[in-house]
């Protein structure tokens, strides 16, 4: 099963948010990493049929986007950035409400896949709650137990870790790695972290244009050797290529930083996913 | 279609749990005409009645933008988009099944209010009068129901709608057409209900009604397809 998108274009107010967009993913979580306003949930939502595009085809798993939307809707399950939920009606209410517009008819099959879904997200205890009470992180977890509805074959998670703590961030991300086995996860986000330690591959998209396309490992080796820690006793901070971080040691200031030829007494370092994003989009961090 | 039936059924929910509409509705479809027919006035029970109508509908009418404000906020909030809307066969059902729900739970109201009022008054009211009357009743609430969404649309607040509505109202009352009222004098409706032309003046009303139904539709959609 795989997602096959060919030179898709999309034109909102004259501007392309999407600009001849080319890639194919198979099962597993795929990331899609790029900063706010780079087009990832344009691409998100024109992938689950929710917005038209201008140029391009789009295949999801053999059923064309354009020609079978019905289809496509079918299999697919989408987690939304900021998901929430009509405040003043249970957990219980809304999953049946969310089954029955699934097609679910059956009340008994409906009570099944509602327990299901929610012991899946350990929340079968908070199921008569109002949404309004829920935390965010619940909330989040009711999320992603509504995209399982019916057991889709993909399941599109829009910056699912934006506003939760560490610890609901830790547990979302566990939570996205159990469920990603016979399916494709795609993940969009702009918190590196998310897509370090949950994509085997990914997509960094920057302003509409696909600026890496491939495995993490790869995208992180582009770099490697090439990251540097760097000194400083005095504020004074020397002129590097491409800034990373400044990290306050106590007597001294350690900086971290992306360059070919390093200043003397810099020392190398192990790379990161963040490195390399960093690179690859050639941001220069102001300190 | 399969699933306007749903869609209705939970927008019921919605509206059923928001207590302070159901208060309103309480207090317009029970309160009033109790304190109405214990005035100590010469009226006839007919004459009675429609001083009654008159206040319950102008109350209600003006609560039912706070009703449409409820279901339908005049935008697709990122949930309703990709993850209602997604599970949809037919995605304009949503904002049909939004404003048949708002028109349902008001026409509960209404129809237990008249079954207890018929119970009270079957001899004293001629039963084509009242019939009549409820036509033009639930004529003016489907009209200003898809009047309102169609407004909501262009104005975020329930307040503006409102104000609008309000206006809509008075000029209504003073103006007194059947074209373009939406609710009148009780005199007026009193002496013209009966009459043909009234009546066929009063289709092209629904027919308006009608068309801001299709109006909504053609707006929602637009809406699912503007990002």
């Amino acid at each position: 099963m795989e997602i096959k998108i060919k030179n898709l274009t999309k034109i909102y107010k004259n501007i392309k948010v999407l600009d001849n967009v080319s890639l194919e993913i198979h099962n597993g979580v795929f990331g899609l990493l790029g900063e706010n306003g780079a087009g990832k949930t344009t691409l998100m939502e024109i992938i689950s049929t929710l917005l038209p595009f201008d140029d391009g085809e789009i295949e999801v798993a053999g059923l064309n986007v354009k020609k079978e939307p019905l289809k496509v809707c079918e299999i697919l399950g989408y987690l939304p950035q900021k998901f929430d939920f009509f405040p003043k009606v249970t957990l219980e209410e809304s999953f049946d409400y969310l089954c029955k517009l699934k097609g679910m008819n059956n009340s008994e099959s409906r009570k099944q896949e509602i327990n299901l879904r929610l012991q899946e997200v350990g929340l079968l205890s908070e199921q008569k709650k109002y949404i309004q009470e829920l935390s965010g992180g619940m909330k989040q977890r009711f999320g992603i137990a509504q995209a399982l509805i019916g057991n889709p074959k993909i399941i599109l998670i829009d910056e699912p870790t934006v506003g939760l703590d560490p610890h609901e961030r830790i547990s979302f991300r566990n939570l996205i790695t159990r469920i990603s086995r016979d399916k494709i996860i795609l993940l969009s986000t702009h918190i590196v972290q998310d897509i370090a330690s949950t994509c085997k591959n990914l997509m960094v998209l920057q302003k509409g244009k696909v600026n890496y396309f491939g495995s993490t490992i790869d995208l992180i080796n582009k770099v490697r050797g090439k990251v540097w820690l760097y000194n400083i006793l005095d504020d004074e901070i020397p002129h590097v290529d491409l800034f990373v971080s400044l990290q306050d040691k106590g007597s001294s200031i350690e900086i971290r930083y992306i360059a070919d030829n390093p200043l003397q007494g810099s020392i190398s370092t192990e790379p990161t996913l963040e490195d390399a994003y960093i690179y690859i989009n050639r941001k220069e961090l102001t300190v | 279609m399969r699933e306007l039936p749903f869609l209705i059924n939970f927008e019921l929910k919605r509206l059923i749990k928001s207590r302070a509409i159901s208060v309103f509705l309480i207090l317009i479809m029970l309160v009033l005409p109790i304190i109405m027919n214990n005035l100590d006035t010469q009226e006839t029970i007919i004459e009675k009645w429609y001083g009654t109508l008159q206040l319950q509908m102008v109350f209600l009418l003006i609560l039912i933008p706070s009703m449409v404000s409820y279901v339908w906020k005049g935008y697709l909030q990122s949930f309703e988009r990709a993850v209602i809307l997604l599970k949809l066969t037919n995605r304009a059902m949503y904002i049909v099944g939004k404003i048949v729900a708002v028109l349902l739970f008001v026409s509960v109201y209404l129809f237990f209010f008249y079954v207890i009022f018929f119970i009270f008054y079957a001899n004293k009211i001629p039963i084509s009068i009242l019939l009549i009357t409820l036509f033009q009743v639930f004529l003016s609430i489907f009209y200003s129901i898809t009047f309102s969404f169609f407004i909501s649309f262009y104005l975020k607040r329930t307040v503006y709608l409102h104000i609008l509505l309000i206006v809509y109202l008075v000029f209504s009352i003073y103006l007194n057409s059947p074209y373009f009222s939406i609710w009148f004098n009780p005199d007026y409706l009193q002496h013209q209900m009966t009459d043909l032309l009234f009546n066929v003046k009063r289709g092209i009303f629904l027919s308006i009604g009608i068309l801001f139904m299709f109006g909504n539709v053609l707006l929602f959609k637009r809406r699912v397809n503007d990002k």
